[in-house]
């Protein structure tokens, strides 16, 4: 069955269409002010590159904080059993998914089978999030792509002091115009965001492979510092980690992702759990 | 005699000149690079105002974040204390003081003798001050100053329930995707910055009269939603609310003075 995954986040609307459980295609596009324009073309370029008709798209799942806003999709989940879903059939050993995107961070533990298994988020605040890197990137007009190669560079990283993101915003203007190395700042604002992504996953109680996805874990320098900070094995996804959510909810709209042939498993436990965010 | 305040503040500088009891020049400015460049550029142009040059101010006192640094400060006092007792000397029935400023929120109260009994502070978190009011209302196009008289024409509010201000500015965002109305967004900004001073008053105990200080009380909409959400009435004081904090300080720096003359008195 061909299903489309519809991921609108805060920074970036992705797109991805699956045939059962392979990608065929996918699009990322930056948010802006017609929200419903850049979805259409996202799922437009989706389609283009999966070379897939619209029509042969069976079925539609929208998931992330603007998921009301795609009309076509045939219901919305929640982003968590999307990113548990995906991280499970990319890795069926991986226990805990951190989701790091531009302003909220995910950490989701992810059972056996592939259901959630606790998700925690800083929904309240949003200290150390993507959200600093975004600040200070356009601040010091530094390319996403070579933001990393810079923080590797840093060998005294600068801890901001402020928990505010707000705050930390004006502290990091002022240190640039004090004359701190651009390199020092980043490594220093992707340290806060290791920081906050540790806290979530020492608060959450599984253990066992983490896989790292969302926007941010795409930078090296990120991977270094989470992966020397935490003691269970990482893994980074095979397909773009940006997508996760994505592809999972293209996973999750191809119906009850929970009866895949795991047969032994299944039989151990007598209550099937509905897929968590299936309405 | 002359007794002057100055308060450099996290977004404006403010000085207060002060002949004997009356006060005979004040001045806002935007802040400078540095608190000390920030402080003399106040400062002289306050004393412009006056006629006066810097060689006749007879005591100075800073308070502000950056009241350490200013060279022509004889003593500094915390910002605590200069907006109690800037309130205290323009409205002798003050007990509470809320003061909403651009970086900080504080709820203070005090006694009968303008001093400092309890108070409460937030500097952590930019919700429920003038900044995210600043940067909220750069969201929806609206001018910081205008944002109040906008608040007061909706009639159909939306609620804004995020307390983190960079979730705010998502939540605005999507109520503009929504198509609301700017007055009613505007209202809803107003709204959630009071809660987040009143859920910040709770630990205080608020006796009458209270009074608001602060850049922030200039916007009539979060002034009328406090009054709503604590159900009381500020006092008016009577002098720009926004320089209460230097005011506090020249009256710090002429109590003083006054001590430093009857102690010459005395000898």
């Amino acid at each position: 069955m061909i299903t489309a995954g519809f991921d609108i986040g805060t920074r970036f609307v992705k797109v991805c269409v699956a045939k059962d459980e392979s990608i065929l295609g996918y699009a990322i596009e930056e948010t802006g002010k017609d929200m419903r324009k850049i979805i259409r073309g996202a799922y437009k370029k989706a389609l283009e590159r999966s070379g897939v008709k619209k029509r042969s798209v069976e079925r539609r799942m929208a998931t992330g904080y603007g998921a009301s806003l795609v009309k076509r999709a045939n219901g919305t989940v929640p982003e968590a059993p999307c990113v548990a879903r995906a991280v499970h059939v990319l890795d069926p050993e991986a226990r805990l998914a951190v989701d790091v995107g531009g302003l909220f961070i995910n950490v989701i533990g992810v059972n056996p089978r592939g259901f959630i298994d606790g998700a925690l988020t800083n929904d309240k605040c949003a200290a150390g999030s993507g959200k600093f890197l975004e600040m200070v990137s356009e601040t010091l007009s530094v390319p996403f792509q070579s933001i990393s190669d810079m923080a590797l560079k840093s060998n005294s990283p600068y801890s901001i002091n402020s928990q505010c993101a707000v705050f930390a915003e004006s502290e990091i203007i002022s240190q640039i115009n004090a004359g701190r190395e651009g390199s020092d700042i980043l490594a220093g604002v992707l340290k806060s965001i290791v920081l906050r992504a540790i806290t979530l996953v020492e608060r959450s109680d599984s253990s066992g492979r983490v896989a790292l996805c969302g926007g941010i874990s795409k930078l090296p320098a990120f991977r270094v510092m989470f992966e020397r900070m935490i003691k269970d094995n990482t893994y980074l996804p095979t397909v773009d980690p940006q997508i996760i959510a994505a592809y999972g909810a293209a996973l999750l709209a191809g119906g009850r992702g929970g009866q895949r042939k795991n047969g032994a498993s299944k039989s151990s436990a007598p209550d099937t759990p509905r897929p968590a965010g299936q309405r | 005699m002359i007794a002057a305040g100055c308060d450099v503040g996290s977004l404006t500088a403010k000085a207060v000149i002060m002949k004997g009891d009356v006060v005979i020049a004040t001045k806002i400015i935007r802040d400078r690079s540095t608190p000390v460049e920030s402080a003399r550029a106040v400062m002289s142009e306050a004393l412009r105002e006056a006629g006066l040059v810097f060689q006749n101010i007879n005591f100075c006192c800073s308070t502000g974040y950056g009241r350490h640094s200013i060279p022509f400060a004889l003593m500094n006092m915390s910002e605590i204390s200069c907006h109690a007792m800037g309130a205290f000397w323009a409205e002798n029935s003050i007990r509470t003081v809320i003061d909403i400023g651009g970086q900080d929120c504080k709820v203070i109260s005090l006694d009968s003798s303008g001093r400092v009994l309890d108070f409460i502070m937030n500097d952590k978190c930019a919700a429920g001050t003038g900044r995210s009011l600043e940067i909220l209302s750069k969201c929806i196009g609206v001018p910081l100053e205008k944002l109040g008289p906008v608040s007061l024409k909706s009639w159909r509010p939306v609620l804004i329930t995020n307390k983190c201000s960079i979730f705010m500015e998502l939540e605005v965002l999507q109520h503009m995707y929504k198509g609301k109305r700017t007055s009613d967004i505007a209202y809803g900004i107003n709204d959630a910055v009071a809660r987040r001073v009143v859920s910040l008053g709770r630990n205080v105990d608020m006796r009458y009269e209270v009074a608001i200080t602060g850049g922030v009380s200039k916007n009539v909409g979060v002034v009328r939603n406090l009054e709503k959400l604590l159900d009381i009435r500020f006092k008016p004081l009577g002098v720009d609310p926004q320089i209460i904090g230097a005011l506090g300080a020249a009256v710090f720096a002429s109590l003083e003075l006054k001590k430093l003359r009857n102690a010459e008195v005395a000898i």
